[in-house]
């Protein structure tokens, strides 16, 4: 004849099973370094932070010997606040040659470059220099560049 | 023979043993499971208090800073991590908003019906909430808040289930056609953590995008922020979001 607690016995083997089951399939599925900060995988910030960088900062031009001269006009004129990588693109890998491609080096010379910022819209603030195309030295249907009259480094002009 | 002594047991008996048993077992359970931070971890629980304000008076709707985040972060096309909207509002009081292309182009003259009594143009991003609800929703927990409260996504754990996207009341988040995870504005990270100022913030030729710590008072976000005056997207949600909007009038939602 049985025992009269082998029921009870055997319910309480069955759930150290289930427990012992459940304590080494957690520490298969979990990552590593889950839990070092917080809830989440704690190398997931290592990685994010690892990422490589597309733009640089203005420091690096104004303190090189080659845009030197054109950094100290920019800074001396109304379009300081812009920053060199706005207008002649994304220039982290410059010089490191590390992708060295000529056509990477381009800059738009057209009228469409300057309108997205000074063209005349009214959600813009009125404080800001504004210029409606048309009506800005365009004679007889020629459309000039910008820079024909105005340095881009410091455009204002007198 | 064993049975019958068994029964002699009285009920009352058994209750209390049980009683006791549960009690002794549930608080046992209760025990905290440790951490498994260690010394240097625990120091990297930032005293920084990170935030980003917006200036709607500064901005010129250019989207020099939608294009700086999409060079930056190889931000798929049609999708946004920051974009631009324009408003424009009738003296009949008819509000007209757009954004195309998030503003990346900058904008074309619009006509709208009526004259325009008011204009401007909002951008907007993650707003890195410190009540987040896209943290709270993710079921893997790919969706974390960083020691220094950045609210990042981890690409290995996501699983692509899109329920942070419907969980975001600002429509910062997106699935990634290319990763086929969820993606978000991270305030660049890893920009920050090299020192270097976020994209969109370098972009911006206005100084409508400031981004800094206000525990530091050399930042200039700390110079210029101002909590009276300064409101947020949606704040009935509750979501206590870490970007501010200076100027913002009740027409932007």
């Amino acid at each position: 004849m049985e025992s009269p607690t082998s029921h009870v016995k055997r319910v309480f083997i069955l759930l150290l099973i289930i427990i012992i089951a459940g304590v080494i399939v957690r520490s298969m599925l979990i990552p590593e370094s889950f839990g070092k900060y917080g809830h989440y995988r704690g190398n997931a910030l290592q990685e994010e932070a690892a990422r490589e960088v597309t733009f640089s900062e203005q420091e690096k031009c104004s303190s090189s010997e080659c845009h030197e001269m054109n950094f100290l006009i920019k800074d001396k004129g109304k379009h300081k606040p812009v920053v060199c990588e706005n207008c002649h693109g994304a220039f982290a890998f410059h010089p490191e040659e590390k992708r060295a491609d000529p056509n990477k080096f381009t800059i738009n010379r057209d009228r469409s470059l300057c309108l997205t910022c000074h063209r005349k819209e009214p959600a813009r603030p009125k404080d800001f220099p504004m210029i409606v195309e048309l009506e800005h030295y365009v004679e007889g249907g020629e459309k000039p560049p910008c820079i024909s009259c105005h340095d881009p480094h410091s455009p204002s002009m007198g | 023979m064993e049975f019958e002594k068994m029964n002699q047991q009285s009920r009352r008996d058994f209750l209390k043993k049980f009683i006791q048993g549960s009690t002794a077992l549930s608080v046992v359970l209760m025990y905290p499971v440790p951490s498994f931070s260690t010394e240097k971890d625990k120091k990297k629980k930032a005293n920084t208090n990170y935030v980003y304000l917006v200036d709607i008076g500064k901005c010129i709707g250019c989207g020099k800073c939608v294009k700086a985040c999409r060079t930056e972060n190889n931000v798929p096309a049609d999708f946004f991590r920051t974009w631009v909207e324009r408003y424009l509002i009738s003296f009949q009081h008819e509000v007209f908003t757009d954004s195309p292309k998030g503003g990346e182009e900058g904008f074309q003259p619009k006509k709208i019906k009526g004259e325009v009594e008011k204009g401007f143009y909002v951008p907007k991003l993650c707003n890195h909430c410190s009540n987040t609800p896209c943290v709270q929703v993710c079921p893997v927990s790919a969706s974390y808040k960083s020691p220094e409260n950045f609210i990042l996504v981890d690409k290995e754990r996501c699983i692509g289930c899109g329920y942070c996207v419907q969980a975001c009341p600002y429509g910062s988040r997106y699935i990634s056609p290319n990763s086929h995870t969820a993606d978000k504005c991270t305030w660049c990270y890893h920009r920050i953590t090299k020192g270097l100022q976020n994209a969109c913030v370098q972009a911006c030729p206005r100084e409508a995008r400031l981004f800094g710590d206000l525990n530091n008072s050399k930042s200039k976000v700390s110079k210029v922020f101002h909590r009276e005056n300064l409101m947020v997207l949606k704040p009935h949600l509750m979501t206590n979001p870490q970007t501010y909007y200076k100027d913002m009038a009740a027409e932007v939602i």
